[in-house]
Formats: C-alpha cells, structure tokens, sequence
C-alpha cells in the first residue's frame, strides 16, 4: 500500500469514524484509537453511544473507567461487569457511579457474577435505579 | 433505465434494481425524470459503486437455494461483522475482492456510498477499515494514516492513565 501524501482519512466525518469504532474492535483497540488525535477520541466516544451491550469480562477494569465507559454507553440494555480475571476491581462505590448513568433506566440485564468487591448495598442502590 | 449523472459530467445508464441498490435514489426516482445528477461523485467513483450495485442487485433478484438459506440463518446468528450479514458465500467472496483497494480509495467509495444511502457497502468498507486498524498502536495508526497527533504531553498522559486497564487483559 503506498503512502499517502496527506491525510485522508481526514476526510471521513466523525459519524463514519464512529461507526468504524462499533465494528467489533476490542477495549485495547479503542484506547489506542482513541489516542491517536482528538477527533478520533471523538468518534470512539461517539460509538460507545451506538452500543446495545457492553461487557467488561475478562478486562481488568476498575470503579472510575467503567462507570467512564457506561456513561459514554448511555444505550446500552445489558452490562456485564462480571469477573473473569483476578484483581477485577468493581465495589459498591462502581455500582453507585454506574447507577448514576444516564443508561440504567434502560436495562434490561446486569450480569454481576463472581464480583467479590460489592455488598449487598451496592446491588441494591444499582437495582433501585434500574427498572429490573 | 435509469441515467446517473457524476459530477465530472459521465452519464451512465442502469436498471431500476442496479440504481435502487441506493435508498436516496429509490426515493428520489419517485418524482423525477430519471436523470439523477450526482455532483459530489466522480466518474471513477461512480463506476466502482456502480459495479458494486450491480453485482448485489444480481445476486439479490435470485431467491436463496435452500442450503444457503441454511448457511445464511447460521451466518445470522454468529456473525458480528455485517449490520444485515451478507449470506451468500461467492457474494461474500466478491465482496472481499472488491474491497482490495488503498485508503484513499477506500474512503472515496464509503463517503460516496454514505451519501447515496447504500447501507451494505457502508458496512462493507468500514468493516474493511476496522481490520486495518484491529491490534495496533496508536502511533502505527497515525503513520498507517498519515494524522498529526494533536494532544498535548498533558492530554496524552491523563489519557495513557484513563485507558490503562484496557492494556492489562489477559
């Protein structure tokens, strides 16, 4: 493939960027998307918006960058934040941020399985703001 | 038939079912005289879309036989790449084929088929895009693409710290 001489993709408005980002690329794959200028951040943000389910299994992901994520999600109808690997670190207070979100009131499916860091509290506070 | 009209002034003529392939011009076709002016496509452009368009409008117009009826309800079910998954396999491969092109070539064709509203060519391309950008780096990606990184030190650092946890899965 040759180089190109000025930056093409420039071209694809960030709709288009978006719709590229929702194509089945990974959390890894979003992040450095996500890093390679501003307007691409834009459109990853922007395709978390277009996603029906989000699953944080198998991802070491913590309080703060999965409440992050399910806020940019805000269409989502099932989270899966259950664990898979060791040092998951999901706790009441990620349920809490998570029910703050402006999605909850959509969902239909919460998978918490094998989350050792959340209380019955934290469960509830989700519930309570969802219409499960 | 339908007369397409591109911006650098090529007439090209095509079947309803070719033209129709575009849900802008189906609509369009309704009350006009069937010339249809496309001043933001060009003539190179408007000859791959158009191969593209008739390709599919043939495959289409025949009903499926009944084991690729069968390959297109298992398609359906595992497959995550296409938006409506393209089910027949030698139009999957064609498709695959058609989609061996640069960037830049790549690009005119999704913004000319966004814009006429061809939703499967859409999807087609971007998918194509996607597998060029699946398992790299961000700075791989700006050299593939030829993007000025404008982040400050600050912005990239807050970002490396906010993303962390999605380069530690196992």
């Amino acid at each position: 493939m040759q180089a190109e001489m000025e930056s093409e993709i420039e071209r694809l408005p960030v709709d288009l960027l978006a719709h590229i980002f929702s194509l089945t690329l990974s959390f890894k794959d979003l992040a450095q998307a996500s890093g390679v200028c501003r307007k691409w951040r834009r459109g990853v943000v922007q395709s978390l918006a277009r996603k029906e389910r989000l699953s944080f299994a198998g991802w070491n992901v913590d309080d703060e960058s999965a409440s992050r994520v399910v806020r940019a999600a805000y269409n989502i109808t099932e989270l899966d934040v259950s664990r898979s690997c060791w040092g998951c670190q999901i706790t009441d207070l990620g349920l809490y941020k998570i029910s703050q979100t402006k999605c909850v009131g959509n969902l239909l499916s919460i998978s918490l399985w094998g989350v050792a860091g959340i209380t019955d509290k934290g469960v509830i506070q989700l519930v309570s703001t969802s219409p499960l | 038939m339908i007369k397409l009209v591109s911006g650098d002034g090529a007439e090209f003529e095509v079947e309803e079912e070719v033209a129709f392939q575009s849900k802008i011009i189906k609509d369009i076709v309704a009350d006009a005289d069937d010339v249809i002016p496309l001043p933001t496509v060009s003539s190179k452009v408007l000859i791959q879309v158009i191969e593209y368009c008739r390709k599919h409008a043939a495959v289409n117009s025949f009903p499926l036989s009944p084991s690729s009826s069968a390959a297109a309800a298992a398609s359906s079910s595992s497959s995550i790449s296409y938006s409506k998954p393209v089910s027949d396999p030698a139009l999957r491969a064609w498709d695959n084929e058609f989609v061996k092109l640069n960037n830049s070539s790549l690009f005119d064709i999704v913004i000319a088929a966004n814009y006429l509203d061809i939703e499967e060519l859409v999807d087609l391309v971007l998918e194509t895009v996607a597998d060029r950008i699946k398992g790299k780096q961000a700075q791989e990606i700006r050299r593939q693409f030829n993007i000025e990184n404008d982040f400050t030190p600050e912005e990239e650092e807050a970002l490396r710290r906010e993303n962390s946890w999605a380069f530690q899965n196992n």
